[in-house]
């Protein structure tokens, strides 16, 4: 509706073009991808299930390093420090001047994770991985890192996000806010602050300048900040208000910082009732929380 | 409602020398040469069938068959059918999605681009969605879309450096033209093999 008014708007001042004032777009359930003709994916209700938007429906998620898989280029500290950046990035977004209701934090143990994963039937983690083998695992070998984004098909929920990236576009290193000078560097927070964008729910933007274009040349530090049509992308995806409801950290099955078959994850066994495992899960993460950023 | 329509349009006028028509991708550009020289296989399909599963790493994967109707790349022969996989999909109610994977649909008519992978059996579009181009008949003539769509495409200078650069077709081509281009490129020693 906002992009019809939008273009309204411009037919009312007398531009020819029809340029609309945004290019962002938000992840979807649909399996469809842009095209010329459909640049940005909207979801078609006449579905079985009707396709949805995804997005978090909880204000509170947190995210792992995986130990397992660590940067060849960064030590785990200066990774944590560049992650903590990039979330603090999307977290001071005001919408009208209100605060984004978003909340990420990141885990002070570690996944042992070395892929995506997620298990419908117990714990998981939101991982942050770098990956040699790129190839073996199908990944387009010119993409910097991959985020795999897992939902709900029938209500859009984001249920996990891992990340990886790809060691092999590397060396990755912390670039002065103006650039790399040695542009064979790759700017971390330049691909973290992108991909934590398709971690909260948007899609590739069409706009060069965005945050959310989907490509990016090594040295390149102007994805560290947000541009108004990421800004305005985000504040439709979360407007205020949401996501609503307790913060919890934990997972909805639980957290569980490993990928191997078997074995539990931290919840609160022998309690049914959702508040009561939602608050105890929230309890056994606190010990684990390094970081929560305030606007 | 966030901002009003006026400030949209504002913010627009402001923007408009700035909007691109271009949209999005994810990965470096190929051109035709490129796409050609990095498949194992190029073929005219029909995609027959869809299916979804886990793969070994218990991802969410999506493989679709395809009938290939002409071969111009590789030893696949008309009436032969070939798997190419796509990451994600959805089993149930849980779905996997990777921005940037192509997707297919059942019945509908694409020239692909497809590489081997190591294990030697799946087979992957060349440069995601860059690697799956839709062909369509128009006014009595089959066309070739571009592919790409979804992805920023860039391509490597001479200094190394990524810039935005076109895909292989920037616009509709008839598929005559574009097959002929595929096989004066296979002929002129990219390495393969056009199927008899």
């Amino acid at each position: 509706m906002k992009r019809a008014w939008t273009a309204l708007a411009l037919l009312g001042v007398g531009l020819t073009s029809a340029a609309p004032a945004s290019a962002w777009c938000r992840m979807t359930t649909s399996p469809r991808q842009p095209t010329a003709a459909e640049p940005c994916i909207y979801p078609d209700p006449d579905t079985d299930p009707p396709e949805r938007f995804l997005e978090w429906e909880r204000p509170c998620s947190a995210i792992a390093l995986s130990v397992e898989a660590p940067s060849d280029d960064l030590s785990e500290a200066e990774v944590l420090g560049v992650l903590e950046r990039s979330i603090e990035t999307w977290e001071t977004v005001e919408c009208d001047g209100t605060p984004l209701g978003i909340d990420i934090a990141i885990l002070e143990e570690r996944s042992t994770c070395v892929a995506p994963l997620y298990r419908d039937d117990g714990g998981n983690v939101n991982t942050v991985m770098f990956v040699q083998d790129w190839g073996d695992r199908m990944y387009d070998p010119a993409a910097f890192a991959v985020t795999t984004v897992w939902h709900r098909r029938s209500t859009g929920e984001i249920l996990d996000a891992d990340m990886e990236v790809n060691e092999r576009r590397g060396p990755y290193g912390i670039c002065p806010p103006d650039g790399c000078s040695d542009e064979r560097i790759v700017d971390l927070e330049n691909v973290f602050t992108h991909e934590l964008g398709h971690y909260l729910g948007l899609a590739h933007s069409a706009e060069p300048e965005a945050t959310m274009f989907a490509s990016a040349v090594a040295g390149e530090t102007t994805k560290r900040t947000l541009t108004a049509d990421d800004v305005e992308g985000m504040c439709e995806v979360y407007p205020e208000g949401t996501p609503a409801g307790e913060c919890d950290y934990a997972p909805r099955g639980g957290l569980r910082l490993d990928c191997e078959e078997g074995g539990c994850a931290v919840s609160a066994p022998g309690r049914s009732d959702a508040r009561g495992r939602l608050g105890l899960a929230a309890l056994g993460l606190l010990g684990w929380v390094l970081a929560r950023r305030r606007r | 409602m966030r901002s009003s329509p006026w400030l949209g349009a504002a913010i627009a006028g402001l923007l408009i020398a700035l909007a691109s028509p271009a949209h999005a991708t994810i990965s470096e550009a190929l051109s035709l040469p490129e796409l050609v020289a990095e498949a194992d296989h190029v073929v005219l399909v029909t995609c027959v069938d869809e299916r979804t599963s886990r793969d070994a790493r218990r991802r969410i994967v999506t493989d679709f068959t395809l009938r290939v109707e002409e071969a111009m790349k590789g030893g696949a022969r008309p009436g032969s059918t070939l798997t190419m996989r796509r990451l994600g999909g959805a089993l149930g109610d849980l779905g996997m999605r990777v921005e940037g994977e192509p997707h297919l649909e059942v019945g509908r008519r694409y020239l692909v681009f497809l590489r081997t992978l190591t294990d030697g059996t799946t087979l992957r579009p060349v440069g995601m969605s860059q690697g799956v181009m839709p062909v369509q008949e128009e006014a009595g003539a089959r066309m070739v879309q571009p592919g790409g769509g979804g992805m920023a495409l860039m391509q490597r200078g001479s200094d190394g450096r990524l810039r935005p650069a076109p895909a292989a077709l920037l616009h509709p081509r008839p598929y005559v033209d574009v097959r002929g281009r595929v096989e004066r490129l296979v002929a002129d020693g990219t390495g393969g093999a056009v199927a008899p």
